[in-house]
């Protein structure tokens, strides 16, 4: 009876044990899980930057025009494309100057319009006819029933038979028209759009001299480019007084194809047989010129350039092959798009790429990114800019400008900050640690050890918040007397030491016991008090306009009042109960044998620290520096508050920097979810957790290492 | 020649003989190097000082009552009536408090040679729940009204109940003082922020730190430990469960503002996306649970104070000696037996201690925060007496938020500075009473050990 009750209770208990036994393993796998998937999913919300995939979607009847004249224009919905000529005429529906809603025909034969779209703007046209009269459409709809309608906004009667060649919206809702007849261009700029009916001013009038084959409207309306298939160009101010300038695009001729860049800066030509160029409007000592800034060779002949969504350049060779510039950044040729070869590519008002081929058209379905590797940490040339640069802005500064996503400098700026803040942790926490574990009594080590490390619990945005509204302001006025302290400093300390060693209580001494701290203290505040004293007299003398002034006079050097310098001290403190820590546990677990053999053999103290125990802990302190070094880069609020998050590149102790953690805390809240911005700051966050982890990892080896080698001895 | 023998404690008896009787050198560059390590030591513990005297400095206003200045600038022709904010060699900065038609409250006073300064006992400070802080003198109406004399000499009538109190700066004893300034302290900690932060107090800042820290323990405490026991009980100790180890430690020096990014990614977007999607689709597309929230904060720091629990819980499991398991064993107790009667007890005090590490960590925590739930101000408390009383899906208010906010983000930072600083110094406070306990409970449970085994 009672054999087969202990059977029950054993049998229950070894139930209990397997139980716990699975719950315990599952929970801790669990945990395990939980820690891996951060990496794992930072990975996978990093990838969506680098797919790139392009693809032709289900085919579709389109309504085209009968004559098989070409298409101007695709819409989608429904699915129709719209030419000047033939049976199919163009209807505007206009809402004419005096409200009145009326249909206009555009005849039957194109010759007698000519039409104009904008390519910053696709709800825009210009429409000209043969007998002079210059009309410009707004919020033109393309899929309405009628081939397009739109809203009339202006209109002008001309006393030549002319031909739109330039259409450009600029800012404040001002258009610009460029039109022509056979031996002049009239270029015309708008009021502002909101005022309707809009009237039209004639800013310049110009003759042809050479061929005017290409003309843009460049830099918001301050120059007009003329341009000829050659390449040599002239640049028209709107400014009739001022002169012409006139050049030629070296490189380029036989030019195909021009397309303007969004900002207006810029253009991208097509060239001889494939070559691309990005040409961008730059001032040398105040006259503009065009400056090829970039250039690609194709190994097919493109028959067709086209600018399509979020700033791509589509081009497009004989047999499909398609590749596609970001603003005339970089390529990327696409995957073939199939085998079906289209007559004609067109975009769509919604910027989708479309072939057409008779009375079937196809969308290319395509997965871009417009950033690389190469992009995302290389110098590129941004519309806009003259030369290639690494520039982190993600919103645009225009609406007309694209993000520009350079890591570099934010990489630079995380450096910048980690190894300024470690010039200063790195020797007070390793002499500190060196004092601590050798040349302090135990009672008095037990006591200050536990103390400096918990200081690496100090809420950073207390330090962050010191920085950044005490000691910023502070440090640009008394920036002399905290230089000047920093020098007496250990010099006080060094007076502090032959005081005590000639003192009675120095004598025949070898370890200090504590209260040679307290001899210490008062000279360093003795040091401290003086440099307050001295530091107004040497600013009046060395720099009597003042820091700022002194520093950009005579070293070139810009200040800003949240920068490096303050990131330094700061961040350092904040770095130092890490290096610290670390770094006492390995000079500490240096054996003694090893100090009292140097010490029997006749080295002095010091003798024995600097070339016995230092040495032996030195692998210790690397892993303490490392440590610390991951720490600074990780480290968010200091810099967040203490320098002016501008991403700069430059060493400068004086000037601020943006750090890849502070960016994240300033733009991960913004930004939505499932944006190329939202991946690429995901992108950052995996560089912070990659860099971190693997510099902990290696510093942890040598570390554990180097404690199983001193166990040993 | 004598010999001089040395006895190290090691029992090492080194014989040497003295090449001369040279003294000992009054001074070595050794001392040098010696007091230069015990500096950087002092200049480490005087940062705290310094640290502590700097937050007290310039909290102090928003404690203590500060005298109501008059200048008149008799070169410039200019009157000033205020309290002073902060000083420099050059000017100094008041807080005027509310002026008709003034949409600054702060003046920057010049020091000048004409620039002469009184303290007039009569001058009132009034706290007003519509406009702030206002100075002038009662004026001596026959109606009894609460009329008040401005600066700019005109009349400012008062509603009596909107007056949240009055008193005459500088015409407080010590005792009065002392209780203007408990009822400050009292009211800073217990009342919300009145007039955008200029009054109240950070009780909703407070309490959102509270409650966010409880919860995020719940999360921490059973996983840490589940992790801690299987890894040192469970797990066979071979070269994989050394990486994964290593890997948990490694994991406490990964920036924390990855672990915002990751609980904005997965917990917000994701988990919470799917919640809002399954139980609270007739709200979308407003969301629910998929926007940062006080849960999310929770878990994110959770996962973020996971190394620091597992970290010292595995050490306390590591500290019990193998004599005492295989007594327990012996006495033909199983595995769980031994875990939960014998060894678990044992190791309450080490996950004490991670438990308040983790508390000080994720207490003193703004970064990841900012991405997954802290706002600068919600004027609902995230707990309350409504269903479900407990508002997981609530964004909070936080200390170390609100100093970032108010410091760097608003406005008016003038006005509100000496507050930053208080805040500053609350949360400074708690996290180094919270790092000086765990210290505390890590060394008298270390003692006692020592005893005991």
């Amino acid at each position: 009876m009672s054999a087969l009750k202990r059977d029950d209770r054993t049998v229950r208990r070894l139930r209990i044990d397997a139980l716990l036994r699975v719950s315990v393993v599952s929970g801790g796998v669990l945990v395990l899980v939980a820690i891996a998937s951060i990496f794992l999913f930072l990975i996978w919300e990093t990838l969506p930057i680098f797919r790139q995939s392009l693809s032709v979607a289900e085919p579709f009847q389109v309504e085209s025009p009968k004559d098989g004249s070409p298409p101007i224009q695709i819409t989608l919905n429904p699915p129709k494309l719209i030419s000047l000529e033939g049976a199919i005429s163009a209807y505007l529906k206009e809402q004419d100057l005096s409200q009145r809603t009326t249909d206009t025909t555009l005849g039957s034969d194109s010759s007698e319009v000519s039409l104009a779209l904008s390519t910053r703007d696709n709800g825009l046209v210009a429409m000209s006819h043969r007998d002079g009269r210059l009309a410009l459409y707004d919020r033109v709809d393309w899929g309405k029933p009628r081939p397009f309608s739109g809203t009339l906004v202006g209109e002008f009667r001309l006393d030549f038979d002319p031909e739109v060649s330039e259409l450009y919206s600029g800012s404040l809702g001002r258009i610009h028209v460029v039109v022509r007849d056979d031996t002049r261009l009239y270029w015309y700029e708008t009021a502002a759009l909101a005022s309707m009916p809009v009237t039209f001013e004639l800013n310049r009038s110009v003759e042809i001299d050479t061929t005017a084959d290409y003309v843009h409207i460049l830099a918001d309306g301050r120059w007009m480019l003329v341009l000829n298939r050659s390449g040599r160009y002239r640049l028209i101010s709107a400014d009739s007084t001022a002169p012409d300038e006139s050049g030629e695009l070296g490189n380029a001729d036989n030019i195909r194809k021009t397309i303007a860049l969004r900002s207006g800066y810029g253009l991208v030509v097509l060239a001889g047989s494939g070559q691309v160029h990005h040409v961008g409007l730059t001032y040398k000592a105040g006259r503009p010129g065009l400056v090829e800034t970039n250039a690609w060779t194709t190994a097919y002949n493109p028959r067709e350039l086209l600018l399509g969504q979020n700033r791509h350049l589509f081009l497009i060779g004989a047999a499909n092959e398609i590749e596609v510039y970001n603003s005339g950044t970089f390529s990327r040729s696409l995957p073939p798009a199939g085998e079906r070869i289209a007559d004609h590519w067109l975009v769509s008002p919604n910027g989708e790429l479309v072939g057409v081929n008779n009375n079937e058209a196809f969308a290319l379905e395509s997965t871009i990114t417009t950033v690389s590797l190469m992009t995302l940490f290389g110098s590129q040339v941004h519309e806009g800019y003259s030369q290639a640069d690494w520039l982190w802005q993600s919103t645009g500064v225009e609406p007309a400008s694209a993000p520009k996503y350079s890591i570099t400098p934010l990489l630079l700026g995380s450096l910048k900050a980690a190894l300024y803040a470690l010039i200063i942790a790195v020797p007070l926490a390793v002499s500190a640690a060196l004092f601590t574990a050798h040349f302090m009594s135990e009672g008095l080590r037990v006591r200050v050890k536990p103390v400096l490390e918990s200081l690496a619990a100090l809420p950073t945005v207390v330090l962050g918040l010191i920085a950044g509204l005490w000691f910023a302001p502070w440090l640009e006025e008394h920036f002399l007397e905290f230089v000047i302290s920093l020098f007496l400093l250990p010099l006080s300390l060094v007076l502090a030491s032959m005081l005590w060693r000639l003192s009675p209580a120095g004598r025949g001494e070898s370890r200090l016991t504590g209260s040679e701290l307290l001899l210490a203290v008062v000279f360093m505040l003795a040091s401290l008090a003086l440099a307050q004293a001295v530091a107004p007299a040497v600013s009046s003398w060395l720099m009597p306009e003042g820091l700022v002034s002194y520093l950009a006079d005579g070293w070139g050097l810009e200040y800003e009042q949240r920068n490096a310098f303050i990131v330094a001290f700061i961040l350092g403190i904040a770095l130092v109960p890490t290096v610290y820590t670390i770094a006492e546990d390995a000079l500490f677990a240096v054996p003694i044998q090893l100090r009292e053999g140097a010490l029997a053999l006749g080295a002095t103290e010091w003798q024995a620290a600097r070339s016995v125990i230092l040495p032996a802990a030195a692998p210790g302190i690397l892993s303490a520096i490392m440590m610390g070094m991951a720490r600074g880069v990780g480290e968010t609020m200091i810099v967040l508050m203490a320098t002016g998050n501008t991403p700069l590149m430059d060493a400068n102790v004086f000037t601020g920097m943006r750090t890849l953690s502070a960016t994240l805390a300033m733009e991960m809240p913004e930004v939505s979810p499932d944006t190329q911005h939202f991946h690429i700051l995901m992108f950052i966050a995996l560089q912070l957790f990659v860099f971190t982890f693997a510099i902990n990892t290696v510093a942890e080896w040598i570390r554990s290492r180097l404690l199983r080698r001193m166990e040993s001895l | 020649m004598d010999s001089l023998s040395i006895t190290s404690p090691h029992g090492v008896t080194v014989i040497g003989f003295p090449s001369s009787a040279k003294k000992v050198p009054a001074w070595r560059s050794d001392d040098a190097m010696m007091f230069l390590g015990a500096g950087s030591v002092i200049v480490c513990l005087g940062a705290v000082f310094w640290l502590i005297a700097i937050l007290v400095e310039n909290a102090e206003t928003e404690f203590w009552p500060a005298p109501v200045y008059h200048w008149v600038d008799v070169e410039r022709g200019q009157e000033f009536t205020g309290q002073i904010v902060a000083k420099s060699e050059a000017s100094v900065l008041i807080n005027r408090g509310w002026l008709d038609g003034e949409s600054n409250v702060i003046a920057r006073v010049s020091r000048s040679e004409g620039l002469v300064r009184e303290a007039p006992p009569e001058l009132v400070r009034v706290d007003h729940i519509l406009f702030g802080k206002v100075y002038g003198v009662w004026a001596s109406t026959p109606s009894g009204t609460n009329s008040l004399v401005l600066a700019d000499d005109t009349l400012l009538q008062l509603d009596e109940a909107e007056i949240i109190r009055w008193y005459r700066p500088n015409a407080l004893d010590r005792s009065e003082s002392w209780g203007i300034f408990i009822e400050n302290v009292l009211s800073f900690l217990f009342r919300p922020p009145l007039n955008s932060s200029t009054m109240g107090g950070v009780y909703p800042a407070i309490v959102g730190t509270v409650v966010m820290v409880m919860l995020m323990t719940l999360f921490v405490m059973p996983l840490g430990v589940l992790g801690a026991v299987y890894l040192h009980e469970y797990a066979a100790e071979n070269r994989l469960t050394r990486f994964v180890r290593v890997g948990v430690y490694n994991l406490a020096g990964i920036p924390s503002i990855v672990y915002g990014v990751f609980g904005l990614g997965l917990f917000v977007y994701g988990l919470g996306g799917e919640i809002d999607k399954i139980w609270y689709s007739e709200a979308l597309p407003a969301p629910t649970f998929g926007e940062p929230g006080l849960l999310w904060a929770a878990l994110t720091l959770a996962l973020l104070t996971l190394p620091v629990v597992i970290v010292a819980t595995e050490e306390g499991l590591a500290r019990i000696p193998v004599s005492l398991r295989e007594a327990s064993y012996a006495l033909g107790a199983t595995r769980a037996e031994t875990l939960i009667k014998l060894v678990l007890p044992l190791t309450l005090p080490a996950m004490m201690t991670g438990l308040i590490l983790a508390i000080a960590r994720a207490a003193g925590e703004v970064a990841p925060l900012m991405l997954v739930g802290v706002v600068e101000f919600a004027p609902e408390l995230p707990v309350s007496a409504e269903f479900p009383y407990l508002h997981l899906d609530q964004k909070f208010m936080h200390l170390g938020y609100h100093i970032y906010d108010l410091g760097f983000q608003s406005v008016g930072m003038e006005a509100t500075q000496s507050r930053v600083y208080a805040t500053a110094l609350l949360l400074f406070l708690i996290v180094l009473v919270l790092n000086a306990f765990a210290i505390w409970v890590r060394a008298r449970f270390a003692r006692r050990y020592r005893q005991s085994l």
